[in-house]
């Protein structure tokens, strides 16, 4: 069984391309396979290995391959479990999936020529009306004109019922009065075939629609979305009048201007925000029919009970499915995930994350000595991983206990943003992904301000005004996007704004002017090292101070708060585009990923997605600039310095017989670091315990570490470290 | 027996995989120090591949690039990229370019050559 849960572990992990992966999974089948050796299931197995072998040369079907596998496992689990008669239903489902398996890696396996193509860039948004778009376009100077001033007048009334909506947003009376006006227009609009216009007010007729039925609420980000979509509607109208209502003309000057981007906000919009009322969701899972759902409707005009009253009195509907339907209209009402909770204290918690360190280091202690007595002892290599296996789930599932959902803190930033922009007359639309992703208690309480920092920066410096950014051929929304997901053995939250992006040379000027920077040395900086000015403590673009940023404390602040939780920050961008924060988190702070380390007598730990590779290098590479004390490599292209661990950590330097040096390559803070060790013994999970008040002193730890050996080791902290350095 | 190919700036990487390939029989293979290098010896060998395995940070000429300029006339021969946890990000790029796969450093030699028999029939 356990032997099962590790392929599965493997599958769910997998990424399209991870070779690694597909080649244990291919062990893992063929080691299943040799179990039911003799049974009718061994055959009807047997060539899914090879199937797995061919897939491994065509990545565009591993995932659908391996979740086909996956479909076969859990086949293989039923039938194990299955009495004599369901045996042969299970076995016929697994050749089902076989046969699925066979025949999509057949038919891929012939084209193997065929590359895969790069993805083309094409979205929405790049689209723009062609002239085609407006081949119906009626030329008839009159009709145009009378649609002018028809369409004029619904958007005038449309604009003053909204305002009255603002106070009274459930008034069902000014809100059709508004969907009318839009639906007018657009009916108007196609049959005079301007199709920009028919579409923008076909979308927000759309949305109107879904007010009215009470499936959304309107709220005042709505109200002000609207209302630059009555603008947009104007902009095209004004385009038809400036042009004296000829149609050639019109045409022309119409494919110039991209309405797509408010589209597609509209519709986004309907479907995130959208919910449903508690009898359709009842009729889409089955609970109740039409015909039923109509009469408890009209019962309920009748009388005053609510929908649920009258259905459980009714008894069409079991208590605990009504109840399951309210949970889920509730969950599309907030979109947030309510999971039963059981309270545990911090303390208690905490304890257990301590033993469950404890069971690691045991383990480790465990596997080290049976590998000593290799032959001697008669522990079986399964049962071993086994253990191991065990022990790594319960320290998943421990840790994942401690872990928050980063919703929360993505919620309260909307309403931050929100408050931004009202503050400074501009509006945003804040676009969210991945919310669900959970982080460390500990890191989500620390990652807070400087996120707020960064999103009110955006807004500020970022967004232009809805004139400029009209100017500049983008929509008059400003648009952020947040999004947070799992990379490697982290997590990376990226903040992109679509404004005006980072003026570079604007930065240098700074720079210079703040002499952190000889302006002939200018040219040998990097992009990021111009980036990395911005994270100086004092150092700001703006010109004047508002109330919301321009004093300079920010981003500094952002870059000191992320590296307490050993976080990374960088910044991308592209004048005129946009500007991109991308955070780099550590999952948990209490177990990190280590690569451990000899220097001099002790052992040191370093963090290891900090660390790009391990080079050996024969000393005399080695370049001394005069009077500097710090030594370069030269090494694929780059000038890196060279630390000495030695040195820092006071430990004894051994010169070695060879000249040559074990060296550790990091990235860290965009910048590339050499540390010479003495040996290096490989990466190892590492539970990080407190050094206490004695070792407090010494930055550049930021933790202690015992061994399965038994042994102890210090953990290194980069900041820290590469702060000693300097 | 086709040909392995290795390509990495790496001494101590051209050496320990390698020697791993020839203890398990893989006795063919040819190494390269960059991508140009490497490209070379994959036009002159062009037909007689079994399998490429390129790092993804090289001098004069990248992995990534060299995996664009061979799938210019060689579609068919798998290509893995070595990579490390912080460059994962660029084998997206790497695919697109159509790249077969992708292994992260460091990793067990044993590991390793099960990767290689899934595309090198001996």
């Amino acid at each position: 069984m356990l032997l099962k849960d590790n392929i599965k572990k493997l599958m769910d992990n997998f990424e399209e391309g991870d070779a690694l992966a597909l080649s244990e999974i291919k062990d893992e089948c063929q080691n299943i396979i040799q179990q039911f050796a003799g049974d009718p299931l061994h055959e009807v197995l047997g060539s899914v290995p090879a199937y797995i072998q061919i897939c491994a040369r065509i990545p565009s079907i591993q995932t659908q391959c391996v979740e086909l596998v996956k479909k076969i496992i859990t086949g293989v689990e039923e039938y194990q479990q299955a009495n004599e008669e369901d045996k042969k239903k299970a076995l016929k489902q697994i050749k089902r999936q076989v046969n699925k398996l066979q025949s999509i890696v057949e038919k891929n396996n012939k084209d193997l020529t065929t590359l895969p193509k790069p993805q083309e860039q094409q979205k929405e948004e790049a689209k723009g009306y062609t002239l085609e778009d407006f081949s119906h376009l009626v030329d008839d100077y009159k009709l145009l004109q009378q649609f002018f001033s028809e369409a004029t007048e619904h958007l005038d009334s449309a604009q003053f019922v909204l305002l009255e909506l603002e106070h009274d947003s459930t008034n069902k009376e000014l809100i059709n009065t508004v969907f009318r006006n839009f639906h007018t227009i657009k009916g108007s609009a196609s049959f005079l075939g301007v199709k920009n216009i028919e579409e923008i007010s076909h979308a927000m007729e759309d949305i109107f629609a879904t007010i009215r039925d009470g499936k959304m609420i309107l709220t005042r980000e709505l109200v002000d979305v609207i209302f630059y979509g009555i603008e947009t509607l104007r902009t095209v109208l004004d385009i038809m009048q400036s042009y004296d209502f000829k149609a050639e003309e019109i045409k022309k000057s119409f494919t110039t201007v991209n309405v797509f981007p408010y589209i597609a906000l509209l519709k986004k919009i309907l479907q995130e925000y959208q919910y449903k009322k508690i009898g359709e969701i009842l009729q889409e899972e089955g609970k109740l029919t039409p015909v039923q759902l109509q009469t408890v409707l009209e019962k309920q005009k009748e009388t005053d009970k609510k929908f649920g009253e009258i259905v459980t009195e009714e008894r069409l509907v079991e208590h605990d499915d009504l109840l399951a339907a309210l949970q889920k209209q509730q969950k599309l009402k907030t979109k947030i995930k309510k999971i039963g909770y059981v309270k545990v204290s911090n303390e208690k918690l905490n304890s257990l994350i301590d033993y469950v360190g404890e069971l690691v280091i045991n383990q480790s202690m465990l596997k080290q000595e049976i590998e000593k007595n290799r032959g001697s002892l008669s522990i079986s290599e399964r049962t071993l991983s086994q253990a191991d296996m065990i022990t790594s789930a319960i320290k998943d599932l421990v840790l994942s206990m401690g872990m928050v959902p980063i919703e929360e803190i993505f919620n309260k930033l909307r309403v931050v943003a929100r408050n931004t922009a009202q503050e400074l007359h501009k509006t945003v639309f804040i676009e969210v992904h991945g919310e669900e992703t959970e982080l460390d208690r500990n890191v989500i309480e620390t990652i807070y301000d400087p996120l707020m920092h960064i999103i009110r920066n955006a807004i500020d410096h970022g967004i232009e005004s809805p004139e400029e950014r009209v100017k500049a051929g983008k929509d008059k929304v400003g648009r952020i996007v947040l999004s947070a997901e799992h990379k490697g053995s982290g997590i990376e939250i990226v903040i992109t704004d679509d404004g005006r992006g980072i003026d570079i040379h604007k930065v240098l000027d700074k720079a210079i002017a703040m002499q952190l920077v000889k302006k002939e040395d200018v040219t040998k900086l990097t992009e990021k090292d111009i980036y990395n000015f911005m994270f100086l403590p004092g150092f700001s673009t703006s010109d004047n101070v508002t109330a919301v940023s321009g004093r300079g404390v920010g981003l500094d602040v952002v870059k000191k708060s992320l590296e307490q939780i050993h976080g990374r920050v960088e910044i991308h961008s592209e004048p005129g585009k946009y500007t991109r924060f991308i955070i780099k988190l550590p999952l948990t702070l209490a177990i990190i990923e280590g690569f451990v380390t000899i220097v001099g007598n002790n052992k040191y730990v370093f963090p290891f997605n900090s660390i790009e590779e391990i080079l050996v290098f024969n000393k005399n590479i080695l370049q001394r600039q005069e009077n500097a004390r710090e030594s370069i490599l030269y090494h694929r292209e780059m000038h890196i310095p060279v630390i000495f661990a030695h040195e820092i950590f006071k430990e004894d330097y051994k010169e070695r017989d060879d000249d040559r040096l074990l060296s550790l390559i990091f990235a860290f803070d965009q910048a590339k670091y050499c540390v010479v060790v003495d040996s290096i013994l490989g990466k190892q999970e590492i539970v990080v315990k407190s050094l206490g008040t004695m070792l407090n002193e010494y930055d550049y730890f930021s933790g202690g570490t015992i061994f399965g050996d038994g042994s102890i080791g210090f953990v290194v902290d980069l900041q820290g470290f590469i702060d000693a350095v300097k | 027996m086709k040909k392995i190919v290795l390509v990495d700036d790496s001494d101590v990487i051209l050496d320990i995989v390698s020697q791993a390939l020839k203890m398990y029989g893989y006795e063919d293979i040819l190494r390269a120090k960059d991508g140009q290098e490497g490209l070379q010896v994959i036009k002159q060998n062009q037909g007689n591949i079994a399998l490429c395995i390129f790092d993804v940070n090289m001098p004069k000429m990248d992995g990534i690039s060299l995996v664009k300029e061979v799938r210019k006339f060689d579609n068919t021969t798998p290509i893995i990229m070595l990579t490390t946890e912080t460059d994962k990000s660029k084998i997206i790029t790497a695919k697109e370019y159509g790249a077969t796969g992708w292994i992260v450093k460091p990793f067990e030699a044993e590991k390793f050559i099960k990767v290689v028999e899934m595309y090198v029939t001996k």
